[in-house]
């Protein structure tokens, strides 16, 4: 089989790139081990949230598939931090776990120029240090200029239920195997993490009036710009979500059977993320707190599954049952599937570039959970620029490498390869510095440029942002002129107060409006911002550090932190900061050597 | 391969790590892989192996084995040392010529070359002997110019920075971690909104404490300026010698003696001090006194502290016309007593003025209803008379509630020269005045007990704050320093450095300051924030005040933060 570019794996981050690929014009070959499992939700039936729905409404405005499937899928529309401010204020989407996979399937099957394969990839072909292609365990060799490898938590993957162990990337799949030898054989380092999902109950057998209803929003924004607005919004039946909190009896009986927890016994020996411990974990870890909240929330109009939010558990099923039965509503629940840890190989991210391309071979791109990450938003986000950047270079084109300031999932990438990551990686709000301008509101005014230029925005949508940003600057120009702006900068002041009684007021649409008054009134902190960060970085970002620097020979430099130069190969000085275990001493002797021109060259 | 151990390359280095001046020990620093092969033949009565962290009693020779010295002999082990390499410490008796000769003597043989200026501590940086705020004490130590700086920087080494801005980090990224953790996971973090606005003034109040001694550091590191102006024969250069307490400024009778600006440096308590003389200020000066008024005028701008000295006679109008030359700089007035009899005490030099010789402190920025002016008329006695039984009694009616406070008087010898007395009664007015308002005893030279008046604490609305208190004694500033400028002199280390015993500043370095004042800005605009935008604005200010504390001990503000926001809250699907 020849293509041009070959994904494996058809999880959120491989559905993104292959569909990047085959629209950018390339033949794509889609490998999974279960083509009907493919864009399946492993863990919570939720897309978006505080900084996860910015990742989102950025993947569409750059031409990425997530937030029209989520848009279609969704059962429970939430807006986040509403009251807390324009750039923390989130969308969170409760999909239908089905009508979310069968909707990126059918997107997928449509896709002209993608071939779906059901196999499981061997190893890769290297020649020259550039990827030529993969061969299947069946034998099969398929030929590609590019390989984007989108494994999951597939790799070595190892479940665990209780004192049981079974290999498997997640429940009802097997394990890729041969992957990781091939990946170690070719020089990558492969590193363990583990993460867990809790246990799935019986819909019918929650008494529901034990708990306390949450509703979703009304109103609320599609993710995508694409989700047609002719058609009612959301187009599906809305459910509702309860909450419950665990109890002093719940913790008292997991502590009581901690020591048949394969996190406690040491039979996990990979590091979990700590923003989503499991229920052992947070027993053990906040033994102060007398209940933790638990999100009941239902897995679709039609599924019998609830998905318990908060009970992250791989503790042996018949302690699962019994916590769970001290839980309010949960006294007689019937559990479907148990909840289990899974531990799994991740390739670490500072072996990449910032195109998401591996350092050591050519054409060789890893997107999504294999590089530490964790979450669907994050993995689809890695997926669509891996795709975009291996498209760009099989058309010979510049790379898309989006500065920290223009989008969230820009900050996601340089983080993950220029710190690496010690834990799974969750993209928080607070990871940018241009948090107030990296809004869910204006993703498409930030970004929709770059997706035409690669061609996975059409020009008409690329038109209609140019459009709307055109219309955002007039009426901030009109105000200003009209001393206007000035009151709507006052507090408590909106849009409306600050035109009442303006007679040459325009006729604008909302999303317009609503952009004029966060611009405005956020014009002064962002400038302040600005004005920190350039006097912070002084001079550091223009500081380059010549390629093939020989850090081993800069004299005086510790071992570790030459080594850590050596691992990152950081471009300047203001990357070579953020890498953890390089010492501001090491910077100041690098610094040292970069003003006396003596910076050794490796040759 | 395995590189080689750090710095094994670099050179090994000597140098004198004492100032070149005599004192009583004077030591070589030697530094780097050689330091102990070489140091070993410049030394004798050395054991055959050297333990570390140990002194020998040794002597010093010279290449030929000649003796320079003796002294002691340290020997510091990588990398247990001061650099992290092997270091040899010689200390000998503190002679610059001895010195420089036996450094001399180490780098002949060109086995070791001379240090730069600061080398041994960025070594020690650079191997990760000390942090940045550390590394930045010692360079402050090296450059110390008193006494107080020495205190600073040392306490500043010993980490007392690092610590207070620790004791100022942890709350604020508490609190900034609880403030993410709402914005990151609305749905989890409960119940920790409320109380930001408190904490956020806490944090606050306890970064603003620390700036006000970022002041105090600036000046206890450079030094403060002290600036003497007033009218043309006022008797400022007098006053200048006298708290000098040695003959620099030109002394004349004649008005305007002085026309440029004489600087002198004057250490105040352990604080450095430098005083400058200006040319009187009067209208329609020659050329050359126009000049010297326009650097009076400079000099006053740039300084820390104006010591208005007022002469005999002067009225109350013109005096105001003085006060406003110094145009916003703290004010101190000085008043003298030309017309008292001039009494011109033993040991006055030959060539000190025969003009004003007494004086009395005045309160600067006063209104004229304060008058310190008409209470401190030349020749205006507030003095209580010794009784028999030996109380002395106040002659100045005074707060019924704040009682005379007498220092234990007639302590001295009756006979003691008075040299001697003035000495005693300038150290018990230096001991007085650390208790607080007083009212100081004097016992003159005759026996007599004198009252200087009370230090009334007195707060001028819109005008520079400071202590009124008047000296009303005529004081005898000629010869050696009689106990008025004792007095004087503890006002403006006062007036300068706050009350108390100057130790505990913690800030002297510029970056510090700079970077602490801006931690303060973003704080306040947090605090403004609070009410007037939203949380998300609040939470960029915290970060902007993390980050530069971060910057000062050299931490990583990003990662501590989302460590914080973990370790605070159990968040999970």
């Amino acid at each position: 089989m020849k293509f041009d570019v070959v994904v494996v794996g058809l999880g959120h981050a491989g559905c993104e790139a292959a569909l990047a690929t085959a629209r950018m014009g390339l033949s794509t070959l889609g490998v999974t081990l279960r083509t009907d499992r493919s864009a399946v939700m492993s863990c919570n039936p939720a897309i978006g949230g505080t900084a996860k729905g910015h990742l989102v409404r950025e993947l569409d405005a750059l031409g990425g598939e997530m937030g029209r499937v989520a848009d279609q899928a969704g059962t429970h529309f939430k807006t986040l931090n509403e009251s807390k401010g324009p750039a923390v204020r989130a969308t969170r989407v409760l999909c239908d776990r089905d009508a979310y996979a069968q909707g990126m399937q059918e997107v997928l099957r449509r896709q002209e120029r993608l071939t779906l394969h059901e196999g499981h990839v061997a190893r890769l072909e290297v020649e020259g240090g550039r990827v030529v292609g993969v061969t299947l365990a069946d034998g099969t060799t398929v030929t590609a200029q590019a390989v984007i490898l989108t494994t999951g938590t597939f790799l070595g993957a190892l479940m665990h239920v209780g004192e049981q162990q079974r290999a498997g990337g997640r429940l009802g799949d097997d394990a890729a195997e041969g992957l990781s030898l091939s990946l170690r054989a070719l020089g990558f380092q492969l590193a363990r993490f583990k993460t867990g999902t809790p246990p799935r109950l019986a819909r019918e057998s929650i008494h529901y009036a034990r708990c306390e209803p949450q509703p979703g929003d009304a109103g609320v924004r599609p993710f995508s710009l694409r989700t047609e607005r002719t058609r009612p919004f959301p187009s599906r039946a809305q459910l509702l979500c309860h909450i419950t909190f665990t109890g002093e009896a719940t913790h008292a009986l997991l502590r009581q059977n901690l020591h048949r927890s394969p996190l406690h016994t040491g039979e996990i020996t990979g590091r979990g993320p700590r923003y989503c411990p499991s229920l052992e974990d947070k027993v053990v870890r906040f033994a102060q707190r007398t209940r933790h909240q638990v999100f009941l929330e239902p897995e679709g109009a039609d599924s019998p599954l609830v998905y318990p939010a908060g009970l992250s558990t791989s503790l042996p099923a018949d302690v699962q049952e019994a916590f769970l039965r001290t839980i309010p509503g949960l006294e007689e629940v019937q559990v479907l599937r148990y909840g289990y840890a899974v531990e799994y190989d991740y390739a670490p991210p500072t072996q990449l570039r910032a195109t998401l391309e591996t350092r050591s071979v050519r054409g060789l791109y890893f997107a999504g959970q294999l590089n530490g990450t964790s979450g669907y938003e994050e993995a689809a986000f890695q997926g669509l620029m891996a795709g975009i950047n291996a498209g760009l270079q099989l058309q010979g084109a510049e790379p898309l490498i989006l500065g920290r300031h223009e989008a969230h999932g820009a900050v996601l990438l340089d983080e993950l390869v220029s710190r690496g990551v010690d834990e799974p990686f969750r993209m928080l709000t607070s990871r940018s510095e241009h948090r107030l301008r990296l809004r869910e509101g204006n993703a498409d005014l930030r970004l929709r440029g770059h997706g035409e230029r690669v061609g996975l925005v059409s020009r008409a949508e690329g038109a209609q942002a140019r459009a709307r940003g055109a219309a955002v600057r007039a009426e901030m120009e009109r105000l200003r002129h009209n001393g206007r702006a000035s009151r709507l900068k006052q507090p408590g002041v909106d849009y409306e107060g600050a035109v009442e009684g303006d007679e040459s007021r325009p006729e604008l649409p909302g999303d317009v409006r609503e952009e004029v008054e966060v611009e405005l009134k956020y014009e002064g902190y962002i400038a302040q911002q600005d004005r920190v960060l350039a006097r912070e970085r002084g001079g550091w970002d223009g500081c380059a550090i010549p390629a093939g620097t020989c850090f081993e020979a800069i004299s005086g430099l510790s071992r570790e932190a030459a080594q850590k130069l050596l691992q990152h190969r950081p471009l300047t000085v203001a990357h070579a900061r953020r890498i953890p275990g390089v010492t501001s001493a090491a910077i100041s002797l690098l610094l040292i050597h970069l003003r006396r021109g003596t910076v050794p060259a490796s040759g | 391969m395995e590189s080689p151990p750090e710095l094994a390359l670099a050179p090994t280095i000597v140098g004198i790590a004492t100032p070149l001046a005599e004192g009583g020990v004077g030591i070589i620093r030697v530094s780097g892989a050689y330091a102990l092969a070489l140091t070993r033949s410049f030394v004798q009565g050395l054991p055959e192996v050297q333990q570390a962290r140990h002194a020998y009693r040794v002597t010093f020779t010279d290449a030929k084995g000649g003796p320079l010295d003796d002294g002691l002999f340290l020997y510091f082990k990588a990398p247990h040392s001061y650099t992290g390499e092997d270091v040899v410490e010689l200390q000998m008796h503190g002679s610059p010529r001895l010195l420089t000769l036996m450094q001399g003597e180490l780098l002949q043989e060109g086995r070791a070359r001379l240090a730069e200026p600061g080398e041994f501590t960025q070594r020690a940086f650079l191997n990760g002997r000390m942090d940045l705020a550390r590394a930045e004490a010692v360079a402050d130590l090296i450059a110390a110019r008193s006494e107080a700086a020495v205190r600073a920087a040392a306490a500043q080494l010993r980490g007392g920075l690092s610590s207070r801005i620790a004791a100022l980090q942890s709350p604020l990224t508490a609190l900034r971690a609880d403030v993410e953790a709402v914005l990151s996971f609305p749905e989890e973090a409960e119940e920790v909104e409320e109380e930001f606005a408190p904490r956020l003034t806490a944090v606050l109040e306890a970064a603003q404490a620390l700036v006000r001694t970022a002041t105090r550091g600036e000046r206890i590191r450079r030094g403060a300026r002290v600036v003497l102006f007033g009218p043309v024969n006022a008797g400022k250069s007098t006053l200048f010698n006298a708290l000098l307490g040695e003959s620099r400024a030109l002394v004349d009778s004649e008005p305007g003696t002085t026309r440029d600006v004489l600087e002198a440096n004057l250490e105040l308590g352990g604080l450095a001090v430098v005083l400058a003389d200006t040319a009187g200020l009067r209208d329609g000066p020659g050329r050359v006194e126009a000049l010297g008024m326009a650097r009076a005028r400079g000099a006053l701008q740039s300084a820390d502290l104006a010591v208005l000295v007022i002469p005999p006679g002067a009225a109350c109008g013109e005096v105001d016309l003085w006060r406003d030359e110094a145009q916003g700089v703290p004010l101190l007035e000085v008043h003298s007593k030309a017309d008292l009899p001039n009494e011109v005490p033993a040991g006055r030099p030959p060539d000190a003025p025969n003009a004003p010789a007494r004086w009395s402190l005045g309160e600067g920025g006063t209104s004229k209803e304060q008058a310190p002016l008409q209470a401190c008329r030349p020749g205006q006695r507030l003095a209580a008379r010794k009784d028999a039984d030996g109380e002395a009694r106040p002659g100045l009616p005074h707060d019924p509630h704040n009682p005379p406070y007498l220092l234990n008087q007639g302590e001295d010898e009756p006979n003691a020269s008075p040299e001697r007395q003035t000495a005693a009664l300038g150290e018990r007015a230096l001991q007085a005045h650390r208790q607080g308002p007083f009212l100081e005893a004097q016992e003159d030279a005759r026996g007599r007990s004198r009252v200087a008046a009370p230090g009334q604490q007195a707060v001028m609305p819109g005008k520079p704050l400071f202590h009124v208190e008047r000296i009303s004694e005529p004081l005898s500033v000629s010869g050696a320093t009689g106990s008025g400028v004792s007095r004087l002199k503890e006002r403006l280390k006062s007036l300068l450095w706050g009350e108390g015993i100057v130790e505990g500043v913690q800030v002297t370095s510029d970056r510090h300051r700079i970077l602490l004042e801006g931690a303060v800005q973003a704080l306040k605009r947090a605090q403004l924030a609070m009410t007037l935008s939203t949380l998300e604005v609040v939470a960029g200010e915290l970060a902007a005040a993390c980050e530069a504390l971060g910057q000062i001990t050299g931490e990583d503000a990003q990662g501590a933060l989302v460590d914080e926001i973990f370790r605070r809250f159990c968040i999970g699907k």
